[in-house]
């Protein structure tokens, strides 16, 4: 036995010592050697080989619930005539332009509101009412006011974007740390500058958290500016297939809605590391594990 | 000899009913270094934040070069600037044209020893170098006057007396004039040409400190002054009581 050892033994009636880093070392098991995208890969092949296994052992009626492969073929016959690229152009027209729209208003009135008292004064509580509001509610009023052309459908998924941006960009702003505007006075910094180096960069991190929730209003109000008259887009095949009990495709555009949501979050992601890599500059771009 | 760079007088400053400055006068010529103490709350960092044109609901008249610097406690970068960037900042606007700022910011970085760093992010920046940083910031822009608010605050205790040197060289090499605000007794008389106390809203010691550079803590008259001070502060430096008594 060391000498150390004996000394903790007879160092009675002291205090309780124990070995505090004894088998809490970390230790790398088999899950962390598997590669990261092939572990964050496992939730949707589970859900994917659960529904092939429901499907070929009949726990799922195939007729209401066909299994992947037969949804599969349908996505193929859909590809190969073309329908599918219409129908998913039209529907990404939509969510892009009114996206768009949507980052541009809500950044211009956080600006505005987050800037200047009068901007605060005359803004916030209508963008918060608004906010209130389910937009959907207005769906029955937008067809009433513009017909059932693009007009509404863009409306609808614009004013949701905006305001999720407007919310997080504004919360932002007024976030920003007041030291660092102290400072950028000290240094007669601009008000331009003030506005380009410290109050919108100190804002990104809130806007990009908006534009991650606003991605996602943008889609789900895609479902229902599609369910105006329509002949164009995804939500109308769904509406289509239901109508005539086609399983396979109504399967097929949620599926089309799962990839669309992963892919706005994975842009989210890049934008947050292309645009907040300054947070944790020293694992560089990389990132971290 | 050499002239005034800041004149202030009777210059108040009331949060509310609390009078915080009550009729401060103070001087300050060119080059000179003045060390300010007080204690928390005796409005020092408030008389720093008036000559820094940060607060301007004061009483009295306070003059000052147009050409001002100011470094805080907390080293304020822009986090999502490199440090170069952030010095390249303070030149932005009213500053010299796009190409040469930046020399101008290697060369302030080099002159506080950061060559190495001009490409990294502040967070990545031990609290040291983010204070170097903010140092370069304050002297790329060339001030007749530097105000520095407590600066050393939030460093550890051997870190502190590297930037006692750094600042030291900087201002001999420099000669801009400096308002140090520090409740550092031995910071003040290490690096100060003359230290002001303030309490009860006003200057109530103003001390030159006759010792020559380089200083220590172990030279002569270093004690009887620091005991000085502190008295002046209201402390008494003994720590810890007989307990046999």
């Amino acid at each position: 036995m060391t000498v150390a050892a004996a000394a903790v033994q007879t160092a009675a009636p002291g205090p309780e010592l124990i070995d505090v880093v004894a088998g809490r070392r970390r230790r790398r098991g088999p899950w962390s050697r598997i590669p990261r995208p092939i572990r964050r890969l496992m939730g949707p092949v589970g859900i994917l080989a659960a529904w092939t296994i429901g499907s070929a052992t009949g726990l799922l009626n195939t007729d209401l619930f066909p299994p992947p492969v037969e949804v599969g073929a349908t996505a193929w016959r859909l590809l190969s005539d073309g329908q599918l690229a219409m129908h998913v152009g039209a529907s990404l027209t939509r969510v892009v332009t009114g996206t768009v729209l949507g980052v541009l208003i809500g950044v211009v009135l956080a600006i505005l509101a987050g800037l200047t008292r009068t901007g605060e004064d005359l803004l916030d509580w209508t963008m918060q009412i608004l906010k209130a509001v389910p937009n959907f509610a207005l769906t029955p009023l937008l067809i009433i006011w513009m017909g059932i052309g693009e007009g509404p459908k863009i409306v609808l998924i614009t004013t949701g974007v905006a305001i999720a941006i407007y919310i997080n960009t504004y919360s932002g702003i007024r976030g920003v740390d007041q030291q660092l505007v102290e400072m950028a006075q000290t240094l007669n910094a601009r008000r331009s500058t003030l506005i380009t180096h410290v109050i919108l960069p100190g804002a990104m991190p809130n806007f990009l958290i908006g534009l991650r929730l606003g991605l996602s209003s943008a889609w789900l109000s895609l479902i229902f500016a599609e369910m105006i008259n329509t002949t164009k887009g995804i939500g109308y095949l769904m509406s289509r297939a239901q109508t005539n009990l086609q399983f396979d495709v109504s399967l097929l555009v949620i599926v089309i809605y799962a990839i669309a949501g992963l892919l706005s979050y994975t842009l989210v992601r890049l934008l947050e590391r292309l645009l907040l890599s300054w947070r944790n500059g020293f694992e560089g771009l990389g990132g971290a594990q | 000899m050499s002239s005034r760079v800041v004149q202030i007088r009777g210059l108040g400053r009331a949060f509310g009913p609390q009078q915080v400055l009550d009729g401060v006068d103070l001087d300050i010529a060119d080059g000179e270094f003045v060390a300010m103490l007080g204690r928390s709350g005796s409005g020092k960092s408030t008389l720093l934040r008036v000559l820094a044109g940060l607060d301007s609901q004061v009483t009295g008249s306070v003059v000052a070069p147009r050409s001002r610097a100011v470094v805080f406690q907390n080293p304020r970068l822009l986090p999502w600037r490199r440090a170069l960037a952030n010095v390249v900042f303070a030149l932005r606007d009213g500053g010299p044209d796009a190409p040469s700022r930046s020399s101008r910011a290697l060369a302030a970085l080099a002159e506080v020893g950061l060559t190495d760093k001009a490409r990294a992010w502040p967070l990545s920046l031990s609290g040291g170098e983010a204070q170097r940083v903010a140092l370069a910031r304050a002297l790329v822009r060339e001030p007749d006057l530097l105000l520095l608010d407590e600066p050393f605050g939030a460093l550890d205790a051997l870190t502190r007396l590297k930037m006692y040197r750094l600042l030291h060289e900087l201002w001999a090499r420099r000669r801009m004039a400096v308002l140090h605000v520090t409740h550092d007794v031995d910071e003040a008389i290490l690096l100060a040409d003359r230290v002001v106390v303030l309490s009860e809203g006003r200057i109530s010691l103003d001390r030159r400190v006759e010792l020559p550079f380089p200083r220590s803590r172990s030279d002569e008259g270093f004690d009887e002054l620091r005991r000085t001070l502190l008295a002046e502060l209201g402390v008494k430096e003994e720590v810890g009581h007989d307990r046999s008594r």
